[in-house]
Parts: C-alpha cells; structure tokens; sequence
C-alpha cells in the first residue's frame, strides 16, 4: 500500500496513538535527567497523593519494588492515568499525573485498592509481590534494572520465598473461589 | 468424593503455570463450543450427540445439555470471566488459575468423558 494515497494510515509512527509509547521517547516530560529516576518518581507520587488529599504516605522498598501506601484512594478508582499523560485539578494547568510514566519505563507496576488489586504492568516478578491490601490507594512497581536502588542490591539476588509471597487479584479470585465451593455443592447433592 | 484444588498454592515454575494456562483455555474453547451449541437450538451435531448418549433412560441429549447450561451457568460466567482477564492481558493470581482450570476441566467432563490434555 506505500503508494496509495492512504499509505500514511498504515504507517503507526505518522500518528502516535499509543500514549505509554508516546511517553517512553519523551522521559523529559517527567524527569529532569532525561531518563527515569526512582527517588523523583517516589516524590511525584507522594505529591500527588498528598495533593489529593493523603494525610499519610507510607513507602516501602522490597526485593527491588518500591510501594507508595496512601491513607485515600488519590486516582478515586479510576486507573486510566497509568495508560495516559492526565492532567489533574489540584496539580495545576499543564500538569500530569506520573502513574504513566511508571507503565512506560518499569518493568512491572500493579496497583491496590480495598476492592482489589489491578495488574497495570505484567512481568514475571509481579508474583513475587506482597499482598496488597489498602484502605486507601498503593502503587507499587518494579523499577528498570539500572534504576534499582543499590540498598536493593541483595534482593536482587535473593531468591523468592514463594510461600510467603502471593499475588491476590482480588474479585476474581473471590469469584472463582465462590464458583468452585458452588460446583462442589451441586455435585455432593446430585 | 471430589477434591477441591488447593486455591492457596502457587505454582512452582513459570512452566507448570504455563501448562495450566494452556490447558484452562483449551479447555475454555471447548466450553465455548457446548454453550454455543446449547443455545443454538438446533439439533445437536451427530459428533455431540454421540458424547452425550450415557444419558438416563428417557433423558435426551438435548435434555442434558441444556441442564448442565442452566446448573452450571454461575460457574460457566465465572470461568470465562477468568479467561477474558487473561485474553486482555491481564495476569490473573496463581489461585485463580488454579481454581478456574480445575473448574473448567470438571464442567467439560460432565458432558465429554475424555480428560482435556
């Protein structure tokens, strides 16, 4: 189709609709380096949170993740700011919430609500993650290799105690669980 | 008796999880197709109706199919609600997979006595 004149449309760098995309070539955007910066993300995060009304910001730094624990839920349930640069009202004109620019340059990012937890970002470490459970909001990501911080070091090559460590994806695992406990039912009584 | 799976056991390899994967949407296609069939309301293909002859004495094909659609549907909605999180991308739990692959295997094998490999 290159000489059609519709050839543009099939060419996807001509219209960059993938905004995650979009933001990976633009890092300056964020972050005063140029590249992603763990400490400048944290504290993008924690302005946002506080920002949007978070009376207390805990942040934790576990085998290479770094979790940013809210005591309110600063994306009121909407995760759409991990797949797009949003704007929001109490960071002022032309500002941008960081969630995705976290989608853009980690190498896993999940998030947690007291419904629930959302994958944002797969990988296969996001198995090695905590259960999550908040009252309020918590992000936590897996920052690029280079980026981890060097206390961090030792996790790295720490192996993953897999007992202790389960991802809960909340309502769906309710739902399946309920589904399984109902099937059993139904055979014991046929 | 039927055990339950053990919903709080994580797989032990990235490649065990990956079988399981592989076999709960193998499994969800076939599931799929029954469902299908079920509310087509036409006659049962020669090939399903020959899964489906152990049923009763005055029970039909027909009959059995539809009674496992209208038994099983809560289950049925919940197994497919844990495939379309995997088809949009989404990693499900250890646990959910778990639970949603034992329970598609065992609604599969109410209708077609052949264990899905």
């Amino acid at each position: 189709v290159s000489d059609s004149k519709f050839s543009r449309y099939h060419d996807p760098s001509a219209f960059p609709l993938n905004a995650v995309e979009t933001v990976k070539r633009h890092a300056e955007w964020f972050f005063a380096g140029k590249k992603f910066d763990t400490s400048e993300a944290i504290s993008l995060l924690v302005q946002e949170a506080t920002r949007g009304g978070a009376g207390a910001v805990k942040i934790d730094t576990e085998r290479g993740w770094v979790s940013i624990t809210a005591d309110v839920d600063w994306l009121e349930g909407d995760v759409a700011a991990f797949f797009a640069p949003l704007s929001y009202l109490a960071g002022g004109r032309n500002s941008s919430r960081v969630e995705v620019a976290l989608t853009a340059f980690c190498d896993a990012v999940v998030t947690a609500t007291s419904k629930g937890v959302f994958e944002v970002k797969s990988g296969e470490h996001v198995t090695e993650l905590h259960e999550l459970s908040t009252e309020g909001r918590t992000v936590a990501f897996l920052p690029p290799l280079e980026e981890r911080p060097p206390s961090l070091e030792e996790a790295k090559t720490a192996q993953p105690q897999t007992t202790t460590l389960r991802l809960v994806q909340g309502e769906g695992a309710e739902r399946i669980s309920a589904a399984v406990a109902s099937f059993l039912e139904k055979q014991q009584s046929a | 008796v039927l055990e339950p799976p053990d919903l709080k056991r994580v797989f032990g390899s990235e490649r065990e999880r990956g079988r399981a994967l592989a076999e709960f949407l193998l499994a969800c296609l076939a599931l799929d197709d029954w469902q299908t069939v079920a509310f087509s309301r036409r006659p049962l293909p020669q090939d399903r109706r020959a899964l489906l002859q152990s049923a009763e004495p005055g029970d039909s094909p027909e009959l059995k199919l539809g009674r496992w659609v209208a038994l099983y549907e809560d289950e049925l909605i919940a197994v497919f609600e844990s495939r379309n999180r995997i088809e949009h991308g989404l990693r499900i739990s250890d646990g959910e997979l778990r639970g949603a692959h034992w329970l598609a295997t065992h609604l599969l094998e109410l209708l077609q006595p052949v264990a899905v490999t």
